[in-house]
């Protein structure tokens, strides 16, 4: 409709356009029937105004019958009717001019010329005057003037009706004229309403099809708007329908939800992303602000997120080691979905898969240390063995006893290394397996020194060891056992890295309640950059080549000393010496019950240090 | 036709009742001086001013007296746009306290023709005495002529009521 209002010619189908072209021409048609019947009708109005050829036709016969009077007076005058005096005649008389003047002046007069009756007035005129004189003369005596008045004055009443006869038929020439003129103005008149009327009925069948038309398309138009309104109201339930089932669905996934509409305020958010970040009770309040979640996301260390328009995801570290995977999606209509998973099993299987695989890398290369080491070191001794068996066997008839003790010694000393070796392998594999535990308890510790001392004189018996034990406590709560394998590895790498005559020194002392028990050397010593990987395993210094050993003594102790809670310490001069210092903090113990329980850990210790000798 | 005299019936008795009113309210006859000059108007008929036989006669100067208007106006018996001179004829009819509707005025040549009274109430129809100055005669259309108010009102035009001009007026008939 509004179209067809702005640009009715254009917008219109060709049979539309056709119709308008009609109704047009249906209008133009109305209005100049309407007008050309508006002018023919003034003109009819015109002629009808026009009234004096009615009247003259009488004006002509009244001045006719008063000459005919005024003859009449002159005929009885000339007689000399005592009826008839001088100025009755004259008052006749007067009455006739008066009527003819009528005729010669005003539309009468204008009349008459316009029928050529020009003549004729001028005739009245001339008689007029004529009958003026007569009768002055008639009324001064003369009976022939009033004999020429009587036949002057029958004489103009010929030529009036003469006159009146031509003007009677003049109008009746005009009155058929005008007659046949208004009939056919009438059938004009009838043509034009018969104009009229057909355009009107154009126009007003046109506009009944507009209406028509008009009807139809709004009611096509209502329906149409009640499909829509269907559709519209079947598509929100199905959409309704939709956001429960998803919200549903969000709900009770195991992710945290959280959805935010373009102004960037939230929709619509699960329990379960509550639960994950609990930051703050209103993070996920109702319409709360998406930069509420990005600030707390950066005061958990991950700034920026949500910064850009892209597609994010992170991994979050929470309190209490736990983890999520925070995910950021911008949906095409401007709102953005936030997905917070919890991925802390999988992250702390993850950091477990990766240390695992550390410390198998790091027996891997243990292991091939060990092998190299092993390879060396045990190489020796058997040489060592070998060759002495070799000398037996090749002198068997002719050996002094002497030579036969000597080289079962060097048999025996080469054992013995390779016993030695032999234990620290197995402590290496111990170590591995993490079967290394201690059980301290209360026991003697200088007694224990002191054996251990014992052995290595044993092994080296040109080597001084001197011992200061006075301060030691009669009992130190240690596990014997392993402590002995420390003190041991300890006192052998001090005996192995110095020579003869330089002595050995282990010195025990107390601080407060903590043990420390210092071995010291006079040997190579250690180089400082090589301090820091002393006690790893299978390390062994620069000094230390040409030396046998398997570099697990030391890892070993250090092991041992940590289990009872303590550490080794060493100090150190290339070339001047080395000393260890073992700690063993809280070692004294402080309850008399402790020393009463210890006198039979005491004994026992005796015997397993008996049990070690045997062995 | 029938609806537009009905109409104009009422318009004349609307406008006459007052002077009609005015007439009774004069019971007796009331006299009028007498003509010292030869009459030129007779109005008999309903009227209550006499002075001669039930009928009141004018002379020229018993018209003056009633007080001389001019009027210009054009007519159909004329060239030209002449200017009239006379009396009012709703004077006259009051001066002989008429009382009647229609006036019947009857001309030299005896032309009878009878006119509503409401005519003079509605305009200032004239009794014309001279035209252009000049006295009429009854050579002329005198010595008394009705002259209406042709151009001043547009239902007189056109000549539609030519017949009511009366000239030659010798007596008006009060019915």
């Amino acid at each position: 409709m509004g179209m067809a209002a702005e640009n009715p010619a254009r917008a219109l189908s060709a049979p539309g356009r056709r119709a308008y072209l009609l109704s047009l021409a249906a209008v133009v048609v109305f209005v100049v029937s309407i007008v050309v019947a508006g002018v023919r009708l003034a003109e009819i109005e015109a002629d009808i105004s026009r009234g004096v050829p009615e009247n003259l036709v009488w004006l002509s016969a009244q001045a006719q019958y008063e000459a005919v009077r005024v003859a009449d007076a002159a005929g009885r005058y000339a007689i000399a009717d005592p009826d008839m005096e001088a100025d009755a005649l004259g008052a006749r008389f007067d009455i006739l001019l008066s009527r003819l003047a009528v005729l010669q002046a005003g539309a009468p007069a204008a009349y008459l010329r316009s029928l050529g009756e020009d003549a004729a007035l001028t005739g009245l005129e001339t008689a007029a005057a004529t009958l003026d004189r007569q009768l002055a003369e008639a009324q001064a005596g003369k009976i022939m003037s009033a004999e020429e008045l009587r036949s002057g004055a029958l004489a103009l009443g010929q030529e009036l009706r003469d006159l009146t006869n031509r003007v009677m038929l003049a109008e009746r020439d005009h009155a058929i004229t005008l007659q046949s003129r208004r009939h056919l103005l009438l059938l004009e008149l009838l043509g034009y309403g018969v104009g009229i009327m057909a355009s009107g009925t154009v126009l007003a069948l046109s506009l009944m099809r507009g209406l028509r038309h008009r009807a139809e398309a709004e009611a096509e138009l209502s329906r149409h708007r009640d499909h829509l309104e269907d559709m519209v109201a079947a598509r929100t339930a199905d959409l309704v329908q939709v956001e429960e089932r998803l919200v549903s669905a969000i709900d009770t996934a195991p992710d945290g939800f959280a959805a935010y509409g373009p102004d960037g305020r939230l929709m619509h958010a699960n329990r379960h992303i509550q639960t994950l970040l609990p930051g703050r009770p209103d993070l996920f309040a109702d319409a709360a602000p998406l930069p509420a979640v990005a600030a707390e996301l950066a005061r958990l260390g991950v700034p920026g997120i949500l910064d850009g328009d892209a597609d994010t995801d992170v991994e979050v570290r929470l309190a209490d080691d736990c983890w999520c995977r925070v995910s950021v999606r911008r949906m095409p209509g401007g709102g953005t979905v936030l997905r917070v998973a919890d991925v802390s099993p999988y992250v702390r299987a993850t950091t477990a898969l990766e240390q695992a695989l550390a410390r198998a890398q790091r027996l891997t290369d243990l292991y091939r240390s060990f092998v190299s080491m092993v390879s060396h070191q045990f190489r020796t001794p058997m040489a060592i063995i070998d060759a002495a068996a070799q000398r037996l066997q090749r002198r068997a008839d002719d050996t002094d006893p002497e030579e036969v003790r000597d080289r079962a010694g060097k048999i025996r000393s080469a054992v013995l290394r390779l016993t030695a070796l032999m234990d620290s392998t197995l402590n290496a594999a111990r170590l591995d397996a993490g079967e290394v535990t201690v059980e301290p308890r209360p026991g003697d510790l200088a007694a224990l020194v002191r054996f251990v001392a014992e052995r290595q004189r044993e092994i080296a018996p040109d080597r001084v060891i001197a011992l200061d034990l006075g301060a030691l406590p009669p009992l130190v709560t240690i596990d014997t056992t392993m402590m002995e394998q420390a003190l041991s590895n300890l006192l052998s790498n001090a005996v192995k890295y110095s020579t003869a005559p330089a002595p050995v020194e282990i010195l025990a002392r107390t601080e407060g309640r903590d043990v420390l028990i210092s071995v010291r050397d006079a040997g190579v010593g250690i180089p400082a950059d090589d301090l820091p990987r002393l006690f790893e395993r299978f390390f062994r210094a620069r000094t230390a080549s040409g030396i046998a050993g398997t570099g697990i003594g030391l890892a070993f102790a250090r092991h041992i000393v940590r289990l009872h809670g303590g550490d080794i310490l060493v100090t150190s001069r290339e070339g001047a010496g080395s000393t260890f210092t073992v700690r063993l903090p809280d070692a004294v113990p402080s309850t008399a019950a402790d020393t009463a329980a210890d006198a039979g850990t005491a004994t026992a210790v005796a015997g397993v240090l008996e049990g070690i000798e045997g062995a | 036709m029938r609806v537009v005299a009905a109409l104009l019936v009422l318009l004349v008795l609307a406008a006459v009742t007052p002077a009609s009113a005015a007439a009774i309210a004069r019971p007796d006859p009331v006299a009028l001086p007498e003509p010292t000059q030869p009459p030129l108007l007779v109005v008999e008929g309903a009227i209550g001013a006499t002075n001669r036989d039930g009928a009141a006669v004018f002379d020229r100067p018993m018209l003056h007296a009633l007080g001389l208007r001019t009027l210009r106006t054009s007519t159909t018996w004329t060239d030209g746009v002449p200017t009239f001179e006379g009396v009012l004829l709703r004077d006259v009819l009051r001066a002989v306290a008429a009382q009647g509707e229609t006036v019947e005025a009857i001309a030299l040549n005896d032309y009878r023709i009878r006119i509503p009274v409401s005519d003079f109430e509605t305009y200032d129809v004239l009794i014309a005495l001279s035209m252009n100055g000049k006295e009429l005669t009854a050579r002329d259309k005198g010595p008394l002529w009705i002259v209406y108010p042709r151009d001043d009102h547009p239902e007189l035009k056109n000549g539609r009521r030519d017949h009511r001009w009366v000239w030659q007026l010798k007596t008006l008939r009060v019915r």
